[in-house]
């Protein structure tokens, strides 16, 4: 079985990004994650026989780009959601009837 | 007299910040995404909308932003305003951790006069009663139910077939009552049962308690027959016959009914919807095979790939909202739960939408023999060999349940908003974990979300709410409103799955 090939610019995608991506594939695709001098490099190998996806690197993308808009959310909104929850259920213990 | 443009009456803008967001691309037009907030709280918007929001590129004067302000996605003043009714609406969201688990399954016999080959319980035959559950069993477990924190709390009874035990069931439900006299707790009954053989005593007893009947029907007489084989071959007939005499002694809404979809039921959506039509029944729960039980021994034989239920399911709900259109009131009740956990602020706990997992926090199970688990699904890979997650006996209070290894796993790999796949999931807020499920079919309890079947039908579902919602002429619409409010007649449903 042929791999599909995918670069990526390191200098807008990082490894963790392409990692998670890469993940979300791995149902049905072996994978492989390769850093080259100038890029990142994406190898997929399909599991089963099936014909290939001809759409799979434009859909890989997508996803990358995807990860890549989350990465940024979480950067800027991280620590606030640590914050939140742990406010949130700070009050999460059961109710009065547990202690009498 | 001269009013101000309408300029002056917007709020002053200062640019906006971000509040926690996950988003997915909308299947059938991904060109648009949905945006969920840390409450569930989401919006429907254009993928590259939200590229210039995450930017800071988005006109925080524009409707779109009053509108993800309003949703708790972004803040355009200080960052203390939105906190405190955004936290509210977590604590809401989770609300079924306050009350500790609400269901409690006593199973009081294994005994079963059927041999269905998807059965997901260790059945015996109706002449063992060495798979009874004892008076001293049950008085334990009595202790037990009561050492929980809730203040309302179902008891359902199953098996076997709990009716070939009855003695236990009047048995338990009076000793529950009689120690409820001091503790005052809100006390449900639930009976799941065949409804075969049911006496005028037991419909008396059923009555006077109040009790939920909760039946199997799996379609039309071929294919329930087919389905649920016994000795004389007549089970269709003497369900029905059983859910007509409950309906004279209890009430029409004190009966309710679901379907296990074998292969062959894949074959008959409409004939199946029908048969609840025709039986006068409001509600149907098209529930798919699980891996567990016999249910396993017989994969080849009744087993189906997820795909093929889904493509099932879009018939059958067709199929059902036609009725609705038609004049005659139907709700498929796993769309119902999944419209309630996209529409209403609330969760109804139900066990494989809650996160953290409900194993325990949400059910607790009472085996026949005193074993204690936290769901169904747990007693049954016990009774495959399999206790990993068997968290105590009735001999113990339960803080040591709590304690156990078992619980621990649970805890450790029970919450889908730290679980890899889950984490960064628009739809986790709503969603939930099963651990146990996941051991079951990929042997780890965190799973593998990408090839997980549990993941692939949660998100099955709310895709498919979502684009039916979007879709939907006003008169759809307010059909599947109305199936994401609670109510009395599917209640029993939710709670016994």
């Amino acid at each position: 079985m042929d791999a599909i090939e995918i670069s990526f610019d390191c200098q807008f995608f990082s490894v963790d990004v392409l990692a998670r991506t890469a993940h979300r594939y791995t149902a049905d695709y072996f994978v492989e994650l390769i850093a080259m001098p100038d890029c990142l490099q994406v190898r997929l190998i399909a599991k089963s026989l099936s014909p290939s996806d001809p759409m799979l690197a434009a859909r890989f993308r997508n996803d990358a780009l995807d990860d890549r808009l989350r990465a940024q959310i979480a950067e800027c909104t991280a620590e606030l959601q640590a914050t939140l929850i742990r406010a949130a259920l700070a009050e999460a213990w059961p109710s009065a009837r547990s202690a009498e | 007299m001269k009013f101000l443009p309408p300029e002056a009456f917007a709020k002053r803008q200062e640019g906006y910040r971000l509040l926690p967001m996950r988003f997915r691309r909308l299947p059938w037009d991904t060109e648009r995404v949905l945006v969920s907030s840390i409450s569930g709280d989401w919006l429907i918007m254009p993928r590259t909308m939200l590229d210039a929001l995450v930017d800071g590129a988005m006109d925080p004067g524009s409707v779109l932003a009053t509108d993800l302000e309003a949703r708790h996605l972004i803040t355009r003043g200080p960052l203390s305003t939105p906190l405190a009714p955004l936290l509210s609406q977590v604590r809401t969201r989770k609300r079924f951790l306050q009350a500790g688990p609400a269901l409690h399954l006593f199973v009081v016999s294994l005994r079963c006069h059927h041999t269905c080959n998807y059965c997901q319980v260790s059945r015996q035959d109706t002449a063992k009663t060495a798979f009874d559950m004892s008076g001293d069993v049950a008085e334990l477990a009595v202790e037990r139910l009561f050492e929980w924190p809730g203040h309302h709390l179902t008891i359902e009874f199953q098996g076997g077939e709990p009716l070939l035990h009855f003695g236990r069931v009047r048995d338990l439900t009076e000793r529950i009552l009689a120690r409820n006299e001091e503790q005052k707790r809100g006390l449900k009954f639930v009976l799941t049962s065949t409804l075969h053989d049911l006496t005028d005593e037991q419909l008396d007893f059923f009555a006077e308690h109040k009790f939920q009947l909760s039946t199997s029907l799996d379609g039309p007489e071929w294919l329930h027959d087919a389905n649920r084989p016994r000795p004389g071959r007549d089970s269709y007939r003497r369900t029905i016959e059983g859910i007509g005499r409950a309906r004279c002694a209890l009430g029409e809404d004190a009966i309710s009914a679901l379907t296990t979809l074998t292969q062959r039921s894949l074959s008959a959506p409409q004939e199946i919807v029908d048969e609840y039509r025709k039986q006068g029944l409001h509600s149907i729960f098209l529930r798919p095979l699980s891996p567990y039980g016999f249910a396993r021994r017989t994969a080849a034989r009744n087993s189906y790939p997820l795909a093929s239920f889904q493509t099932f399911y879009r018939k059958a709900l067709d199929h059902i909202l036609a009725i609705n259109r038609s004049g005659y009131a139907m709700k498929e009740v796993y769309g119902g739960l999944i419209l309630s956990q996209l529409l209403t602020p609330f969760s109804h706990g139900y066990v494989d939408l809650r996160s953290p997992t409900g194993g325990c926090l949400g059910a607790v199970v009472y085996d026949y023999d005193g074993q204690v688990y936290p769901s169904d699904e747990a007693r049954m890979l016990a009774a495959m060999g399999d206790t990993t997650f068997a968290i105590g006996r009735v001999e113990q209070p339960v803080a040591e349940w709590l304690d156990s290894p078992a619980m621990q796993r649970l805890l450790d790999s029970g919450v889908a908003e730290s679980l890899p796949g889950c984490s960064d999931c628009a739809f986790v807020p709503l969603c939930g974990a099963d651990p146990v499920d996941h051991y079951a079919r990929q042997g780890d309890l965190v799973g593998h979300r990408p090839s997980s079947d549990f993941c692939a039908k949660q998100i099955g579902f709310f895709d498919l709410m979502l684009q039916r919602l979007e879709l939907a002429d006003p008169e759809e619409r307010k059909i599947l409103e109305d199936w994401a409010l609670p109510e009395a007649s599917t209640k029993a449903h939710v709670e016994v799955a």
